[in-house]
């Protein structure tokens, strides 16, 4: 029995470092379900082009398409950037005692509020910093995005891509912007990821919860993201009109700042004028760029400084 | 405890309770097989295959927890459960099959349980 036994502790041990290492560290590259068909195109690096430049795509929902390079003409300051299809202005507030970074963006098509993966490649364990997802997509703006690659399930909707239509539960909630610029927050066990994309969304994010639906805070003051400290920093995406966006992101976990409670966070995104908003991946995942460098002060409570994250949420051409 | 202070106040109940495995399953039970006065002591196989379900349990609890705590998940997971439990059913047959094919001495015995 004495060889059972350490055969058997063997077999144990080794699993569970493969369970471990497939968790955590393994990249695991899948493929997309559906392929778009909407209005995002492929973006071009060619030389900077009058603003409004049209590129041609099929299938285009809208007959409006994403601008292939940017814009000449664009004002850029400390904390604005405006051309003629992008206005962005960033400002840095105290709330309950935390640094808020609020950016306010106008678009003229929704097309030009994307996601990105991490490498360019969707799948599990594949990570990048929000920073290094911004530069290789010269992103004028980026937020962490809601980290899909550290779950199995939850809706995966990117540029009109759909990647994943699986579930936990029918009451997680995902925020879907379509292409007219709308969004709204939905249940997951409510619509299908293909119905949604038939519908015309474009962009699908799986954390939540959702803080804003139609005007209204839709969380409690006691609601806490599950397994998560009710004080974080936090990352919010909110919608004021179609094409009018904000993105938030705080700071936490620090002497100068403490963090958010979703409640407190709602209330910030309602003050904002928000009719639906969104909660994303906070904690160490926070982070927010502008202008060719991070603005907040990104940290896990522990160390400071970016964390590697599978997906941002960005503003670009 | 060590986990639970690097989780920024983030807790799991499969890594809170994660002893009660051991302690229900393992020690409660010895405990209560002893002062029930069972007379044969299980076997040295029933021992090692009941033993390793509770090693499978304890160890999926905790991985549990691990990926509670951290926010995500794993396909995995099941496997620890059903081998667990499976082990831990199969220990308890191979301690009654052992029981039906060498009988147990007579009650008027001197000799004390787990001799």
């Amino acid at each position: 029995m004495k060889k059972w036994k350490i055969l058997y502790d063997i077999v144990l041990v080794v699993f569970t470092a493969f369970v471990l290492l497939k968790t955590f560290v393994i990249s695991d590259v899948k493929t997309a379900q559906a392929e778009s068909t909407g209005i995002y195109t492929q973006t071009s690096t060619s030389a900077a082009d009058t603003a409004g430049t049209e590129s041609s795509s099929s299938g285009t929902s809208s007959g409006e398409t994403a601008s292939a390079t940017s814009s000449s003409s664009a004002v850029i300051t400390e904390n604005s950037y405006q051309d003629d299809n992008i206005s962005i202005t960033v400002t840095e507030e105290r709330i309950d005692g935390t640094t808020v970074y609020i950016a306010d963006i106008t678009v003229s098509s929704v097309a030009y509020l994307k996601s990105a993966f991490a490498s360019n490649a969707y799948g599990r364990n594949i990570k990048e910093t929000t920073s290094e997802m911004a530069e290789s997509n010269n992103a004028i703006l980026a937020i962490n995005g809601d980290y899909y690659g550290f779950r199995d399930y939850g809706y995966v909707l990117r540029n009109g891509t759909l990647y994943r239509s699986n579930y936990e539960s029918k009451d997680d909630e995902a925020f879907v912007i379509y292409d007219d610029g709308s969004c709204e927050t939905v249940k997951e066990g409510s619509a299908s990821a293909e119905s949604l994309q038939e519908n015309g969304a474009v962009q699908i994010y799986s954390f939540g919860p959702g803080l804003i639906e139609n005007g209204t805070i839709s969380v409690t003051q006691n609601e806490e993201v599950s397994q998560s400290k009710s004080s974080n920093p936090r990352t919010a995406i909110g919608m004021i009109s179609p094409l009018h966006y904000v993105f938030v992101v705080s700071d936490g976990r620090t002497s100068q700042s403490t963090g958010l409670s979703l409640y407190q966070l709602a209330s910030c995104m309602q003050d904002l004028g928000c009719t639906e908003a969104y909660n994303l991946d906070g904690g160490g995942s926070s982070t927010i760029w502008f202008n060719g460098q991070v603005i907040n002060n990104p940290t896990d409570g522990n160390k400071s400084g970016e964390r590697e994250v599978s997906d941002i949420v960005y503003i670009g051409y | 405890m060590v986990y639970n202070h690097f989780g920024h106040g983030v807790y799991s109940p499969f890594m809170t309770w994660l002893f009660l495995f051991p302690l229900l399953f393992g020690t409660a039970v010895y405990m209560i097989l002893f002062m029930t006065g069972i007379p044969r002591r299980p076997s040295s196989a029933a021992i090692a295959v009941y033993g390793s379900g509770i090693a499978a349990v304890t160890t999926g609890s905790a991985l549990t927890g691990v990926f509670e705590i951290a926010g995500t998940s794993s396909p995995y997971l099941p496997v620890y459960w059903i081998t667990g439990f499976g082990l831990m059913a199969a220990g308890v047959l191979v301690q009654y099959l052992a029981s039906l094919r060498k009988p147990h001495r007579s009650s008027g015995s001197s000799v004390l349980p787990y001799q």
